[in-house]
This record gives structure tokens, C-alpha cells and sequence, in this order.
């Protein structure tokens, strides 16, 4: 029977091969696309879970009522991990975890830089599954004069792993031996590590802090087997608080597992970030998934007038409905086969570009489970997707379509139509999407960012530079390739520090927990940024020698200070004094798309880790850095000459938000195509079962154009009322997508305009063809057809 | 073997009412070969229909071997056709996507027949027929005659005591035409009760005895020759 099934299936589609091509390919594609989502997602959701002690495995976060709303975030002080540990029996091993910084490492002639590295301490060896290659955390290694390299580093440094026992130099002078060659780590770990060092090695350059106040480092713990983690929680809340009076701050464990996913928080609870970009695409790829079961639904039932007859006869010679829902059943399945084998070709051809896309190494590992799923998600597609055919099929009445007085789907609202309604919903919902996300990205990229990126450039303040940076001003400022140069905190796109505390002449109690974002300068720096300055001056310690503790405040600053005369006022700051000389506007230094917080901008009591100069624009570009780079050889010839473009630093901040309009867009037009796939069956149909009235409007005068439009208006119509549908969805979309930012475009009624006239002139190039091959054809040849 | 009695078949709409039986009543007989003829919209398909257990009646007794069955529903119609009755249709009525063999063996995969006793079964049929050389063909292959003369081997193939024969040489030339009259009539004298739907004069000459229709009443019947004997029952039942 079921060989039956499928040979009549098999003949069935090779018949006709339009709808079926047109089926699979639809179905292919859209299987496709769910594929490569599954991939993205399971990608997503495995991070740091791979962990053989995965459930035991938690992070420490900080909660804090600021500025009277409640946050939450993961940095800790260095001192809690052993702090707990000794207090807590339930914890079983701990680490803290801090970026390393961007050492120079040199062996022999091999030097390399930018690797990223973590302080660890050694219960990180016991608590994640990172296999060694060889050696491991020594005594060297605990004494901070070891270190553990990642193999492929290793070979990059020795061109070999075996290197436990080999001598590296990091930066210009320290030494460390290997202590340990460990296995690269995988992409999906928040921990991925080219090098560790242990907290002992940052102890040796001065890092030793106690501080309850200063939030520096992640604290990981491992629980043992078994222990409640609200009743931990609740043992724990209050041990930063036992340890220093004047902090309100809480703390409580979270499973390591969340971490990747739930990486914003709201109100003092980490609910959203990436998991909404899992929902997001979770969602999209089902809707995917439906729109070609819909396609393969409207595809097969207009084709039920050929089918009609079979199903007549077998009825008459004794076929039951349910041996004919099951065979058109088999029929999906097996088409929904052949789709998923054209999908898995599709996608192993494109997951590379989609991997560039979504900037992910993605790799196809199922496992047979996964296999199990998608060859269960492949024959349950078949089966809803030929289940509205099976039965609408089944139910023909013998005696009628044999009769020939079948009567065609129709009544006011076809399924058909439905169909095609809820096709077209979706794809309007993405369109709209796609330019709300576009639209938004220009907009906040053409927000004032308080400062000239054009032409500004920045370089680590690394090895002898320090030493030689006045040295280095001079000569760069005399050779013409710049027009100015600062020293600062960090990189004028990157904020490195901010804190709460902060004292000045009016602040009470409740100012104390208001948070300022700090920075640092020597001097010219709103020379060298472009950036206004309101009142005051710069800082500027070569000619004001008391400005060492000089500070500037931003307009927002001296809003949240209330300063009605901010010239002279004194901040207190980590029991430093600063004296404010000036007052700049506002600059954006994190996020474009949040609210600007206030900011100080302290003298050279501070600390430096970038140098910021304005190229010369008397000369080109190339020639400056060239310039640049001799003097910047002359000064550090340990370090290779390093820069980095503020507008190109400035543009990664919109990476997530144009990798999503990029997604979006990608699925948005995949949702459009098979849309039109299914459009351009129908239409095909339409045509096909019209030729004798086509025939007879002819004769009695119509126009081509008049069939045309005769044919095609219903599709318009139909893609109209899924414009009205889709337009408050989208609103509702788009209006909680950006609210979710302080910066961002309203909704613009030309986006709705823009996106109707696709969907139609799409739509209408999609039948137009069908329809005037359908009108051209000649009345008494499509008289004769009938 | 069949038994009408007063049958009603009407048509309803919102605005009309169309009567396409009218109180009719006759009887066929076990191996009798029955011609029914009158003008187009008489009612003979749809009478055919209702013998044939295809469509419902709305008034009236129809006996099939001694059983009521004007109430019968759906499924229990279709149980009984399946055992029962076989069909030949004038526009033939084969699946494109299915030879010839497969055409013929579709009964008998409904009829859950298992496999070897298909094979025989086929072939013995389509030897009977003379198609056997044309089993690997599909329909579109195939002349007019030959569809039809498969159409004949579907019907017969499970071996029906009734064979509903609607216009059967309507779409043929008369050489053709001929050929599926001698073969239903050889069908018949091996004892098949064939009831036939026809328009052509030619045709109901085969018969024993023509019964003819006009808006859905029976006007005349005409003994054309007596039926010789009378088979044994055997009717192939679920109950």
C-alpha cells in the first residue's frame, strides 16, 4: 500500500513539475532558513554549557539601588571570591576573572599583541572543562611568574605546543615561563582565553586591592551537588554589606548557563540582551517555516480541480478518506523530503556567509539527537503542511466530480486567500522591521556626537611610550603630521571607569549614589577631540602646573551636580580634591543609542592608557601616518606602531544593531520570495482555469490590459487587506523596540507608504507575467483549450 | 437482486426545487442486463448514481439483496460498493499517474487482496481483456478502446455481481464501441447483472430489457429478450 502511495506520489509530482518545483523550492527555501536559525540558535544557546559541572557552575552579581532605581551588574570586588569561600561551605571551588591587559608578547624575533587573556585564579582549572594539552598550573604559575597559553597561541609564539619550561617576555621586561599549553577554547564560552595568568602576576605590577568599594573583577563560584540556590542566595545577600557599612550594595549567585543570554538587565534583575535576539529569531524561523507550509497548502489546493478526479475514482472503487488524507500525507512528506534534502544543500553552501554575517564561527554539529529533531521537524512540516490538502482533497464527493459539477473553492473568504492574507502579513511585518531597524541605525549614527571624529586617531599608551611622551608630543607636533595630541583614560569611544560617591559643594546624601562617568586628560583635549567648550578652560598641565588635579564637567555633570557657578567648585574623588577649570558639552562615550550620563574629566592625578592626535589635514592621510609611525618607532621600538580611526571604532558600536537589520532583512526577503513563489503558482492556476472566460471577454472586447488588471486585482487586494492587518502589529513592534533605546527615531508614516508600494509592485511584477501570457493568448486557441 | 420502490432524488436550492427521481420503481434481476435510456436531464445518471450507492436517495425503498439500504450511510454504502460493484464510466475515469497494471490492482489494494493473489488476479483480467501486452502503459498511451476496455478490467477485476455502466461506449467509435458491448455482454452471460446508462439504441439492444425515462419517471420498459436463468445469490457482504 504505502509503495502504492508513494509511487503514485512520485508520478504525481513529476506531472507537474511547475507546482511541484515550485512546492520543494519553496519549502527548501524555507526549511533553509529555519535550518540556519536552528544553527545560529543552538550556537547561542550553548554557550558555557558544555561544562561537565555545568549546574554547579554560578556567577556572583551586584544589586544596588542608584539614582533610585534598582540595577544589577556582574562586576564584583577582587576580594569577595575568598571572602565567600571562607564563609561559605557550600562553595566548593572559586575564581575571579579579569581581562588581561593588551601585553606585548616577544620570543625571540616572534612578536605579538592584541591577545585576549584573563587573570584567573587556579580553582578556574578545577571549575570549567578546558583540557590541557600539556603541563598545567604550576608553582610557577601560582607564584604569578607562569603562565598558560592556548595552543593555537603557543604555536603562533613557538610554531610548537610542547613549550612548557620556554621563557616569554611580556611587554618590555617581565619575564614568565609556560606553565601549562591548553587546548584553544571553544567559541562559545564568555571565558575564551589566548592566555591566563594567575591574580598573583597582577599582584607583582601593584593590583593587590581589598576594596569593598571597587567593582573590577567577575567572581565565579561552583556550588556543591545539590544546594538550593534561593536558600545560598539568601545566606549570601548581605556579605558585602557585613564587610563595609556605608555599602548598600546585595549580592546573589546567577547560573553560569544565563550569562550569555540574559546579558541586560532592568530593575535589578538581568531579563533581557541576547535572549531577545533568540526569541527574535526563534520566532522568525518558525514563521518561516509557516509561510512555506502555507505556500505548499495554497500550492496544492489549487491544484485540486486535477486532482479532483483521482480522488472521484478511487472513492468509487473503494478507497476510504482515510486512505486518501494518508496518501496525500505521504505525498507532503515525501515532498517535504526532497525540500529538506535541497535545504541541507543550501545551507551547507551558504552557513559560511551567514557565519560573516551574524560574525559567528558556525559549525554544523547535530549530533543524532539534533538529526532526530530535524528529521522530526522535517516529516511534521510535510504533515501540516499537506494536512489542509489532505483533507480538503479527501473530501470530494465522487458522484460530483465525476459529474464534472466540482465546484472550485471559492466563497467570500477562500482559504486560499487566508492563505495568501497571512503570507503577506508576515512578510509587510519584516519589511516594516527592516527599514524601522535601517531607518533608526542612520538616524543615531547622524547624532551629534559631541566631539570631531573626523581625522582623530588613538594609540595604547604602551612600553616606553610613558616615558617618552612628552618626547614624542613635540616631535609629532613639529613634524606636521598632527595638529594636536592628549593623554587619556581610554579611547574616546570606550569608557573605562565611572563611580558614585562623588562629593561638591551643595551634594547631600542621596547625591552620593549618583553615577558619573570618569575620564582623564593632560591637556588640549578639547583641541585635539573637537569638542565645545561652554565655559572655563581646558585642562592643560604644561601650562597651568595646579592641574593636576584640574577637572572639567560636562554640561550634564554640572546639571546633576546642580553648580550654578561650576568654575572653581570642588569634587571630591577617591579621597582626591579636584578643582573644576571648565566646563565641555556633552560627548558620547558609550552607547549612541542611550542617554548621555554625566561625566568628569580629571587631570593628570589620574591615569592614562591612550594617546588621542588630530592628523594634519595640509597633508594626506597615508603621508601623516607614515610620519607617525617613524616617530612612534623612534620613541617604542618594542611595540609595533598601532592606531585606530575614531569614526571606525565609533561605526562597531552599531555591529549588533546593523547585524540584526541585516537579518532582518535577510528573512524578510526570503519570506517575500516564497510568497511570490506561491503568488506565481496561483496566478499560474488562475490563468490555466480562466481560459475560457479569458476567451470569451476577448471576443467580447476586452483589452489585454483589462485582463490583466482582471487577473491581478484580487492579488492586490489581497496583499491590501494584509497591509492593514500587518500595520498595527508592526506599529506595536516597532514602538517597543525603540522605546527599549533613550535615542531613537519615532515612527515615520512614510516607512508604512514605502512598504505598501513594495509589497504591491512586487506582487503585481509577480502575476503580471502569468496574466499577460494568460491575455496574450488567442481567443480562439483558449476557446478551443476549453 | 435489486428491488426500487416509489425512489425520490431531489435537488434543492434557496430559490428552486428540482425533482430528478420521481416515486420510481422497478426490479432487476440476478444476471440481467438492464438498459436505461431517455433524453439528456432525465435522471438516469442520477439513478445510476443511487444504484450505484454513490449518492443518497430522499424517499422511497431500495432493497439490494434483500437489505434496506436506502437508509445506509456513508461508510456502510461504501463497504458495500467496494464488495459489490464495479464501474464503467464513458469518460473512462483511469489515473494518469498509474499504468495500466496498477489501474486494474487498485480494487483489489482496497480490497486488502493480498499481493500474490492481486498479481494472478490482474493478469487473469487483463488477459481476459486482451490488454495484457499494454500493463506497463499509462492511460494517455493508450487509444480510446484500449482506456476503455482497461476501465471494463478495473471494474470486473474484484469480480462484482453488479456492474454500473454509465454511457460506456459514449466516448468510442462503433468498432470500439462494439468491442466493449461484446465484452459486457460476455460478462453478463458468465453471470454478471450489468445495468447500463445509454443513449445510443445500438447499444441497449444487448440488453434483456430497456427501461425508459423521461423528467425523472419511468415511462415504458420493454422485455427485448427473456433472461435464461437465474444465478445463485451471492452477494459479498460485511454482515
Amino acid at each position: 500500500m504505502i509503495k502504492s502511495y508513494l509511487k503514485t506520489a512520485w508520478r504525481s509530482l513529476k506531472r507537474n513539475k511547475l507546482f511541484s518545483g515550485l512546492n520543494i523550492f519553496g519549502l527548501a527555501i524555507g526549511m533553509a532558513g529555519a535550518i540556519l536559525i536552528a544553527i545560529l540558535l543552538q550556537h547561542m544557546l550553548s554557550y558555557d554549557r558544555f561544562h561537565k559541572q555545568e549546574d554547579q557552575l554560578f556567577m556572583i552579581s551586584n544589586r544596588d539601588k542608584l539614582g533610585g532605581d534598582l540595577y544589577t551588574w556582574r562586576y564584583t570586588p577582587k576580594i569577595l571570591g575568598s571572602t565567600l569561600a571562607s564563609e561559605r561551605p557550600e562553595i566548593q571551588n572559586w575564581t575571579r576573572s579579569r581581562t588581561g591587559q593588551s601585553f606585548l608578547f616577544t620570543v625571540g624575533d616572534q612578536k605579538i599583541q592584541n591577545k585576549n587573556g584573563n587573570y584567573v585564579d587556579p580553582g578556574f582549572f578545577k571549575m570549567f572543562s578546558f583540557p590541557m594539552v600539556t603541563g598545567g598550573p604550576n608553582k610557577d604559575w601560582d607564584a604569578g611568574t607562569g603562565i598558560i597559553l592556548a595552543s593555537s597561541f603557543a604555536k603562533a609564539l613557538f610554531g610548537r605546543t610542547d613549550v612548557v619550561g620556554q621563557t616569554i617576555k611580556l611587554d618590555t621586561s617581565s619575564l614568565v615561563t609556560v606553565s601549562g599549553v591548553i587546548k584553544d577554547m571553544p567559541e562559545n564560552t564568555d571565558l575564551k582565553s589566548d592566555y591566563l595568568l594567575s591574580w598573583a602576576y597582577a599582584n607583582r605590577f601593584g593590583e593587590v586591592d581589598s576594596s569593598w568599594g571597587n567593582n573590577s573583577v567577575q567572581t565565579y563560584v561552583k556550588l556543591q551537588k545539590g544546594t538550593n540556590l534561593s536558600a545560598f542566595n539568601q545566606a549570601i545577600r548581605d556579605v558585602t554589606k557585613s564587610h563595609r557599612d556605608d555599602i548598600t550594595t546585595e549580592i546573589y549567585a546567577e547560573p553560569l548557563k544565563n550569562v550569555f543570554l540574559y546579558s541586560e538587565q532592568h530593575n535589578g534583575k538581568f531579563d533581557s540582551g541576547r535572549i531577545v535576539v533568540v526569541r527574535c529569531l526563534a520566532v522568525i524561523g518558525f514563521l518561516l517555516l509557516l509561510i512555506a507550509c502555507i505556500n505548499f497548502m495554497n500550492l496544492s489546493t489549487a491544484q485540486s480541480e486535477r486532482r479532483a478526479r483521482e480522488v472521484g475514482v478511487k472513492k468509487v472503487i473503494g478507497a476510504s478518506r482515510i486512505r486518501l488524507i494518508a496518501q496525500f500525507l505521504i505525498e507532503s512528506v515525501l515532498l517535504s523530503l526532497f525540500a529538506f534534502i535541497i535545504a541541507l544543500g543550501i545551507v551547507l553552501l551558504v552557513l559560511p556567509a551567514f557565519g560573516n554575517l551574524v560574525e559567528t564561527k558556525l559549525s554544523w554539529h547535530f549530533g543524532w539527537t539534533g538529526w532526530l529533531i530535524a528529521l522530526a521537524v522535517m516529516v511534521i512540516t510535510g504533515l501540516i503542511a499537506g494536512s489542509y490538502p489532505a483533507f480538503y482533497l479527501s473530501s470530494f464527493a465522487p458522484v460530483k466530480v465525476l459529474k464534472g459539477s466540482f465546484v472550485r473553492m471559492g466563497g467570500k473568504i477562500s482559504a486560499r486567500s487566508v492563505l495568501v492574507v497571512l503570507q503577506f502579513t508576515v512578510a509587510i511585518i519584516l519589511i516594516l522591521t527592516t527599514i524601522m531597524i535601517t531607518q533608526d541605525i542612520r538616524y543615531v549614527q547622524n547624532r551629534d556626537t559631541g566631539y570631531n571624529q573626523s581625522e582623530l586617531v588613538f594609540s595604547s599608551l604602551n612600553g616606553n611610550l610613558r616615558k617618552n611622551y612628552p618626547a614624542l608630543k613635540n616631535e609629532l607636533l613639529s613634524s606636521g603630521a598632527i595638529t594636536s595630541m592628549s593623554r587619556n583614560m581610554s579611547p574616546i569611544t570606550q569608557r573605562f571607569s565611572d563611580g558614585w560617591g562623588m562629593t561638591w559643594p551643595g551634594s547631600n546624601k542621596a547625591d552620593e549614589k549618583t553615577d558619573f562617568v570618569r575620564y582623564s586628560s593632560d591637556a588640549d583635549m578639547v583641541k585635539t577631540m573637537g569638542m565645545h567648550l561652554v565655559k572655563g578652560r581646558d585642562i592643560d598641565i604644561y601650562k597651568y602646573p595646579g592641574d593636576s588635579t584640574a577637572m572639567m564637567l560636562t554640561q550634564s555633570a554640572v546639571k546633576a551636580m546642580r553648580l550654578k557657578n561650576p568654575i572653581g567648585a570642588i569634587v571630591g574623588d577617591n579621597d582626591t580634591k579636584w578643582h573644576v577649570v571648565g566646563v565641555i558639552d556633552d560627548f558620547i562615550i558609550e552607547q549612541p543609542f542611550d542617554k548621555i550620563q554625566p561625566m568628569v574629566i580629571e587631570g593628570p592625578d589620574s591615569w592614562y592608557s591612550t594617546i588621542h592626535y588630530r592628523l594634519n589635514p595640509a597633508h594626506s592621510v597615508e603621508q601623516n601616518l607614515a610620519t607617525i609611525k617613524q616617530v612612534f618607532d623612534k620613541y617604542n621600538m618594542d611595540y609595533p606602531f598601532e592606531y585606530h580611526f575614531a569614526d571606525d571604532t565609533y561605526a562597531t558600536k552599531f555591529k549588533e544593531n546593523k547585524k540584526l537589520g541585516q537579518l532582518s532583512m535577510l528573512f524578510a526577503g526570503l519570506t517575500i520570495f516564497i510568497s511570490c513563489l506561491g503568488l506565481f503558482g496561483l496566478i499560474t492556476y488562475m490563468a490555466e482555469t480562466k481560459t475560457k472566460e479569458i476567451g470569451v471577454r476577448k471576443v467580447l472586447g476586452a483589452s489585454v490590459a483589462g485582463i490583466i488588471g482582471l487577473l491581478s486585482k484580487g492579488f492586490v487586494k489581497l496583499i491590501i487587506i494584509s497591509f492593514v492587518i500587518a500595520v498595527p502589529i508592526a506599529y506595536y513592534i516597532m514602538h517597543r523596540w525603540l522605546s527599549a533605546s533613550t535615542y531613537s527615531i519615532s515612527v515615520q508614516w512614510w516607512w508604512f507608504v514605502i512598504t505598501i508600494l513594495i509589497a504591491v509592485i512586487i506582487a503585481i511584477l509577480t502575476v503580471s507575467f502569468q496574466a499577460m501570457k494568460a491575455a496574450r493568448v488567442s481567443p480562439v486557441k483558449s476557446l478551443k483549450t476549453e | 437482486m435489486i428491488k426500487i420502490t416509489d425512489l425520490e432524488k431531489v435537488y434543492r436550492t434557496d430559490l428552486i426545487e428540482t425533482v430528478a427521481i420521481n416515486k420510481m420503481s422497478f426490479e432487476v434481476r440476478q444476471g440481467e442486463f438492464v438498459a436505461i435510456m431517455g433524453p439528456s436531464g432525465c435522471g438516469k445518471s442520477t439513478l445510476l448514481n443511487i444504484l450505484g450507492l454513490l449518492d443518497d436517495c430522499d424517499g422511497g425503498s431500495f432493497i439490494f439483496n434483500g437489505q434496506e439500504i436506502a437508509h445506509f450511510n456513508e461508510q456502510k454504502r461504501a463497504m458495500l460498493r467496494k464488495k459489490n460493484i464495479g464501474f464503467v464510466f464513458q469518460s473512462f475515469n483511469l489515473i494518469d499517474e498509474l499504468t495500466v497494471y496498477e489501474n486494474v490492482e487498485l480494487p483489489l489494494i482496497y480490497n486488502n487482496i493480498k499481493p500474490a493473489d492481486r498479481k494472478i488476479m490482474v493478469e487473469e483480467t487483463l488477459e481476459k481483456m486482451q490488454i495484457m501486452h499494454r500493463k506497463s502503459h499509462f492511460p494517455q498511451q493508450l487509444s480510446g478502446g484500449q482506456q476503455q476496455r482497461v476501465a471494463v478490467a478495473r471494474a470486473v477485476v474484484n469480480k462484482p455481481k453488479l456492474i454500473l455502466a454509465d454511457e460506456p461506449t459514449g466516448n468510442l467509435d462503433s468498432h470500439n464501441g462494439n468491442e466493449v458491448m461484446d465484452m459486457l455482454t460476455s460478462l453478463n452471460e458468465a453471470g454478471t447483472t450489468i445495468i447500463m446508462v445509454t443513449h445510443s439504441e445500438h447499444d441497449a439492444k444487448f440488453s434483456h430489457r430497456i427501461i425508459r425515462m423521461l423528467d425523472g419517471e419511468k415511462i415504458t420498459e420493454n422485455i427485448l429478450r427473456e433472461l435464461d436463468y437465474i444465478p445463485d445469490v451471492d452477494l459479498k457482504s460485511e454482515h
